[in-house]
C-alpha cells in the first residue's frame, strides 16, 4: 500500500506539472502576439469614441441602435450584446441606452436596411459617418 | 506599469499586515507568510470600505492616498502603544526532508508559470473578460471618469444589465489605483487581481502547513496554482478571485481561532467574511454560513462570548455595504419579478431539479478546466492516501462551509427568475470556482500528508529550531 501511496502522490505532482506546462505555453503563445492585435475592447474604442468629438458636452445620455433592432435582420445575439457593452465601457460615465428615444444616438449597422428603417421611425435627423459602421444620428426638429 | 500598479497599493497592503499582526502576535515562519497573504485583502478591503464612506462624506474623489496613509499611521499607532512594533522572538523550522525539496521546487515552478501567465495576459487582454467590461471596470471608469460627480456612475439611466447594485470593493480599490497614479492605468485592475490570487494561495499553504506540514501545503498549492480556470479567472478583472480569496481567509482564520481559543483571530475571521459581501452579492449568504459554523463549533455555551467577536469583525464591511444600499437602491435581479408564489412553485417543480443536476454533473467533471476531471483525480488519490482520523473540530467542519455555500448556489438556481438554461451557462462555471479552492483547502486538511504516508514518524523529527531575536 505503501507504494501505492507513492505512486498516487508522484503521479499528483506530475499530472499538476504537465497541466502547469500546458498553461505556461498558452502563455507563452500568447506573449509572443501582437496585443494590438488581440484587444478588441480597445479596437472598439478607438471605433466608438470619435462620436464624442461631435456631440455637445452637455449631452449626457445617448441612445443606441444596431443590427438588432431592424425588423428581420439576421445577427448573432452575443456579437451584438459584446458590442453595446464595449460601447458603454467606451463611452462611460455617459449612460448609453438602446433605442431611439434620445437626441444623440450612436448607430452600428452593418446591413444595408438600415437608412430605410430610420426613415421610417424618425421624423428628421442628420447623420455622421464616423466608420466601421459606426454613425452619430442627431434627432433634429423638422 | 505592474509595478507601479502595485506601489499604488503599498500603504493599504502594510497597513492590513499591520492590522493582522496587531490582532494576532505570532511570528513563526507560516504565520509571518500567512500575516502578509490575509494583509492584502484586509488593506484594499478596508480602505475601500474608507474610501466610500469619505465618498459619501465630502465632495470629489481625491485622497485615496491620505486614506491610505491615516490606515497605516493608525495601525503603527496602535502597534506602538501595544508594543508589537519589536520584532519579537522569530521562529525558524528548517525541514530539510528530500521529499520537501522536491515539492518546493515543483511549487516553485507552477509559482512562476502562474506569474508569467497572468503577466502575460493582463498584457494581451488589459480589459479583462465581458463581466469586468459590463461591471467591474465599467464602474470603476465611471465613477473616475464622473470626478467631482462621481454620483453620476450610479444614474438609473443605466441599463440595469450593468448590475448597479453589485458593492464596490473592487471598482473602488480600481479608482483609488487610478487617483494614486493619476490617469487609468490599465494595469490596475489586472495587479489586484494578482494580488488576490496569489494572496490566496499564501493563506493556502501557509495554513496547511501549520495545520499539517509543508509537503501537504506544497502539494495543495501546486493543485491550485496548476488549475486552469482559476488562472483564466483571474485574468478576468472580475471580482470572482477576489471573493474567492475572502471565503478562504475567514475560514482559514476561523479554523484558526477554534484551534487556540483566539477571539482576536475570530474578529478577523469577521473581517473577511465582511469584505466578502463588499466583494460580491454572494459573500452575503456566506456571512450567514459563518455565522451559523461559529455557533456550531463553538457549541452554545461560548457561542455567547465568541460570537460577538465574530460580529464586531463583520461591522465595518456591513455598515458599509449597508450605506451604499440606501445610496443605490437598486433590486437585486434575482428578485426583480420574482414573487414568493413564483419562488414556491420553483421551489416543488422536479424538472428544475433534473436540470440543474444534468448540468451540475458535467461542469463538476469539467471543473477547473483540467484535462482529466480533477474531482475523480482528487477522489483516487484520497482514497489511495487515506483520511486523517484526527483533526480538531473545526478542521472536521471546514468541509461544510464549501458544502453551505454550494447549496445555496443551488438554490439560487432553483428559484432564478432568468431563463434556467441560459443562468446555469452563464455562471455555473463560475460559481463552482468560487468554492474551489476551499473545497481543495478542506481536501488537504483531511487526506493523509505524504509524511504519514513515508512513515516518519513525526513531521518535524528532523527540525532545526532556530530561535532568531
Amino acid at each position: 500500500m505503501q507504494k501505492l501511496r507513492v505512486i498516487a502522490m508522484i503521479s499528483l505532482v506530475a499530472f499538476s506539472m504537465f497541466v502547469t506546462i500546458n498553461n505556461g505555453i498558452a502563455a507563452r503563445v500568447n506573449w509572443h502576439q501582437d496585443p494590438s492585435l488581440q484587444d478588441s475592447v480597445s479596437k472598439w474604442e478607438k471605433r466608438v469614441k470619435p462620436v464624442l468629438e461631435h456631440v455637445p458636452d452637455n449631452i449626457k445620455v445617448l441612445g443606441y441602435v444596431a443590427d438588432w433592432d431592424l425588423p428581420g435582420s439576421k445577427y448573432d445575439l452575443i456579437d451584438q450584446d459584446n458590442e453595446y457593452t464595449f460601447t458603454q465601457y467606451a463611452l462611460a460615465p455617459r449612460p448609453v441606452q438602446p433605442g431611439l428615444g434620445h437626441e444623440w444616438i450612436i448607430g452600428n449597422f452593418t446591413k444595408p436596411g438600415f437608412r430605410d428603417w430610420l426613415d421610417k421611425n424618425l421624423a428628421s435627423y442628420e447623420m455622421i459617418k464616423i466608420g466601421f459602421g459606426i454613425y452619430l444620428i442627431h434627432r433634429t426638429s423638422q | 506599469m505592474i509595478l507601479q500598479s502595485l506601489a499604488a497599493y503599498g500603504p493599504a497592503l502594510a497597513a492590513g499586515i499591520g492590522l493582522i499582526h496587531l490582532f494576532w502576535e505570532n511570528n513563526e515562519r507560516w504565520a509571518i507568510l500567512l500575516k502578509i497573504s490575509l494583509g492584502i485583502g484586509a488593506g484594499l478591503g478596508i480602505t475601500s470600505c474608507l474610501y466610500f464612506l469619505r465618498l459619501l462624506l465630502f465632495p470629489g474623489q481625491g485622497g485615496y492616498l491620505l486614506i491610505q496613509a491615516g490606515f497605516l499611521g493608525a495601525v503603527i499607532l496602535a502597534l506602538l502603544i501595544k508594543n508589537r512594533l519589536s520584532p519579537g522572538k522569530v521562529f525558524y523550522r528548517f525541514s530539510i526532508s528530500p521529499v520537501q525539496v522536491i515539492l518546493g521546487l515543483a511549487t516553485l515552478a507552477v509559482l512562476w508559470t502562474s506569474i508569467y501567465y497572468t503577466i502575460t495576459f493582463a498584457r494581451v487582454s488589459p480589459h479583462g473578460d465581458y463581466d469586468a467590461q459590463a461591471i467591474w471596470n465599467l464602474r470603476a471608469r465611471s465613477i473616475y471618469r464622473s470626478g467631482d460627480t462621481w454620483e453620476n456612475a450610479f444614474s438609473p439611466l443605466i441599463n440595469r444589465n450593468f448590475h448597479m447594485d453589485y458593492p464596490l470593493l473592487v471598482p473602488l480599490s480600481v479608482v483609488g489605483g487610478w487617483n494614486m497614479l493619476g490617469s487609468e492605468v490599465q494595469r490596475v485592475p489586472a495587479v489586484l487581481s494578482m494580488l488576490f490570487l496569489f494572496g490566496m494561495a499564501g493563506i493556502v499553504f501557509s495554513v496547511i502547513a501549520h495545520l499539517r506540514t509543508s509537503s501537504q501545503a506544497a502539494l495543495a498549492v501546486i493543485v491550485l496554482l496548476a488549475t486552469p480556470s482559476l488562472l483564466l479567472f483571474s485574468t478576468f478583472q472580475t471580482a470572482d478571485i477576489p471573493l474567492t480569496y475572502f471565503l478562504i481567509a475567514s475560514t482559514s482564520l476561523l479554523i484558526l481561532a477554534s484551534n487556540s481559543n483566539n477571539r482576536s483571530l475570530l474578529f478577523l475571521s469577521g473581517i473577511m467574511a465582511g469584505l466578502a459581501a463588499w466583494t460580491k452579492n454572494e459573500g452575503i449568504p456566506f456571512l450567514l454560513v459563518m455565522i451559523v459554523c461559529t455557533l456550531f463549533i463553538s457549541g452554545v455555551r461560548q457561542a455567547r462570548t465568541h460570537l460577538p467577536f465574530l460580529l464586531a469583525g463583520m461591522a465595518l464591511p456591513l455598515f458599509t455595504i449597508v450605506l451604499f444600499k440606501i445610496f443605490v437602491p437598486a433590486n437585486n435581479d434575482l428578485f426583480v419579478n420574482n414573487g414568493l408564489s413564483e419562488i414556491i412553485s420553483k421551489l416543488l417543480s422536479p424538472e428544475r431539479y433534473v436540470q440543474i443536476m444534468t448540468h451540475l454533473l458535467s461542469e463538476l467533471l469539467q471543473l477547473g478546466g483540467w484535462p482529466v476531471s480533477i474531482i475523480i483525480i482528487l477522489f483516487v488519490y484520497g482514497w489511495i492516501m487515506g483520511i486523517r482520523s484526527s483533526g480538531s473540530p473545526a478542521e472536521k467542519f471546514s468541509g461544510v462551509i464549501p458544502l453551505s455555500q454550494f447549496v445555496i448556489y443551488m438554490l439560487i438556481y432553483i428559484i432564478t427568475p432568468y431563463d434556467l438554461e441560459w443562468h446555469i451557462n452563464y455562471s455555473m462555471s463560475r460559481l463552482l470556482i468560487h468554492i474551489f479552492p476551499l473545497a481543495l483547502f478542506s481536501f488537504f486538511l483531511f487526506v493523509n500528508t505524504p509524511e504519514t504516508v513515508l512513515n516518519k514518524s513525526a513531521p518535524y523529527s528532523q527540525v532545526t529550531e532556530l530561535k532568531v531575536k
